[in-house]
């Protein structure tokens, strides 16, 4: 394989490969490539275990968490590499909680140093006393430390659960974030604030340019905007990256360029996210080019015409 | 030779020699200590396995035993690299299972693991008591160092996994694929070492 050809993989599309979504045409010339090709072998390799290490963390989202459960969890092998990845987790969990408790630990030795060298500078009857109640302490220690490794193994199961329901929490909002914003924007055509804690930050659903369309979408940039999310609703998902390009409509001249992006599946919807620097845009109309990228061929795929108005 | 090609290929196993011969092939001449093997075995079976064939190791197995058949039947096989090679056997070791399991209906073992039960459920938690256990006693049969690595390379932050990478191999004095191949390795043998305390 030479080495152009080997670029063309990127990390979405081997994604896509791993969790049998890619077309069988796609799918067929990775297949040999996962045998005979070291480094691509290698590399489905490492991506493979980190995406059952985010499945296990609960940090898919999207389409890949929903191709992933459907079709992902049917092998014994692929079981074996999940599990594997639970019980890492775990173990990282765990060793979370230990270093935690050996800080308070560090704590409690201290004072178990002095009360030892209480017993042995006093005299006389003190002296049994202290040692007999040094001997209950003892006692305590071990059926305290017994129990302290039962409320660990339940902190970790309660951390685990609690971890797993803010994970679920936190996709559900966003997804409802998600429906709210493109209800919105279905309505109104104009751009709205992003709901997240990033107020710099605004969001605006853009549709390619049709031919008879007279009206341009306005896109309204707050003045402490520092970051405007444009997310272009593509027709199809034919291609594994793509690239956008803004430009200013009457002189078509090139403002900003994008690196390799891939598209995502939400509400329905396929898109392609494009964050632009919001003190590029001035009050202007501009053209956001978007082309596909599949080996080293590009394909313009269209314009997203909007005005920008800096308030 | 005259005696194997009596035997069904199926049914054939590699001798010590042949055995021999296939690990010598796979290296091309570069020593790697069985490697090579435990290389492209695992490959085979993630291939057998992305194909659904839930008997993926077997089919491996049974990949690399016709190659070693062959090899010992031909001397040696020069027109293609090994990797291909196996890789077009294992086609045809696809399509032979295939087959026959369309010829045979669902295998019983396929029909138990196409059932709900046997899904693991994908929002499960990860706090089963006796894996963690069983992972702590693979971790043990590690090298410290590479112990060390493995729990490094795959723990913390996940948004700071390529730079906590990076300044692992800095570290050690690898380039960061020479410590990819490195962490892939112990985790593949980890993988092997909790699948078979599960079977226990």
């Amino acid at each position: 394989m030479s080495s152009s050809e080997k670029t063309t993989y990127d990390d979405a599309l081997l994604i896509n490969y791993l969790v049998g979504s890619l077309p069988a045409e796609d799918a067929e010339r990775l297949d040999e490539l996962s045998v005979t090709d070291d480094a691509l072998a290698l590399r489905l390799e490492a991506l493979e275990n980190d995406l059952v290490d985010s499945w296990a963390r609960g940090q898919l989202s999207g389409e890949i968490r929903e191709q992933f459960n459907r079709t992902y969890v049917s092998s014994p092998e692929r079981i074996n590499k999940l599990r594997f990845g639970q019980a890492l987790v775990a173990h990282q969990a765990r060793a979370a909680t230990a270093e935690s408790s050996r800080a308070g630990g560090a704590l409690r030795q201290e004072r178990s140093t002095s009360m030892w060298s209480a017993i042995f500078t006093t005299g006389g009857f003190g002296r049994w006393a202290l040692a007999g109640i040094a001997l209950l302490a003892l006692l305590g220690s071990a059926y305290l430390a017994v129990d302290n490794s039962r409320l660990r193994r339940e902190l970790i199961q309660e951390a685990a659960q609690r971890q797993a329901l803010e994970k679920k929490q936190q996709q559900l909002s966003r997804d409802l974030a998600l429906a709210g914003t493109a209800k919105t924007e279905a309505k109104t055509g104009v751009s709205s604030r992003s709901s997240s804690d990033q107020s710099n930050l605004i969001s605006v659903l853009l549709l390619p340019a049709l031919r008879d369309a007279t009206d341009i979408q306005r896109v309204s940039i707050p003045a402490k905007t520092t970051r405007v999310l444009m997310r272009l609703q593509l027709e199809a998902d034919d291609f594994p990256a793509y690239r956008a390009v803004l430009m200013e409509s009457n002189s078509r001249k090139p403002v900003w360029r994008s690196r390799r992006l891939t598209a995502s599946f939400e509400m329905g919807k396929r898109l392609v996210h494009v964050e632009v620097p919001a003190d590029l845009l001035k009050s202007q109309n501009y053209l956001m080019q978007l082309t596909g990228v599949r080996a080293a061929q590009e394909e313009m795929l269209g314009t997203y015409p909007f005005r920008a108005i800096a308030e | 030779m005259g005696t194997s090609k009596q035997v069904p290929k199926r049914n054939w196993a590699p001798t010590e020699t042949s055995f021999r011969n296939l690990l010598n092939w796979l290296d091309q001449g570069v020593d790697s200590g069985g490697q090579g093997y435990v290389d492209i075995r695992r490959r085979l079976v993630r291939f057998f396995d992305r194909k659904n064939c839930h008997a993926a190791d077997e089919l491996a197995d049974q990949t690399l035993n016709r190659v070693a058949r062959r090899l010992e039947e031909e001397g040696c096989i020069t027109k293609v690299v090994p990797a291909q090679y196996c890789y077009i056997v294992a086609k045809f070791v696809l399509l032979e299972h295939l087959r026959h399991r369309e010829q045979n209906g669902m295998a019983l073992d396929e029909v138990s693991l196409a059932s709900p039960r046997t899904r693991i459920d994908p929002n499960s938690l990860p706090n089963n008591e006796e894996l963690l256990r069983s992972l702590d006693l693979c971790l043990e049969k590690l090298r410290p160092e590479d112990q060390k690595l493995i729990l490094e390379y795959y723990g913390g932050e996940q948004q700071t996994k390529i730079a906590r990478r990076k300044a692992l191999a800095a570290r050690l004095g690898l380039s960061m694929n020479a410590l990819l191949i490195r962490a892939c390795r112990i985790r593949s043998k980890l993988e092997t070492c909790l699948q078979a305390r599960g079977a226990e």
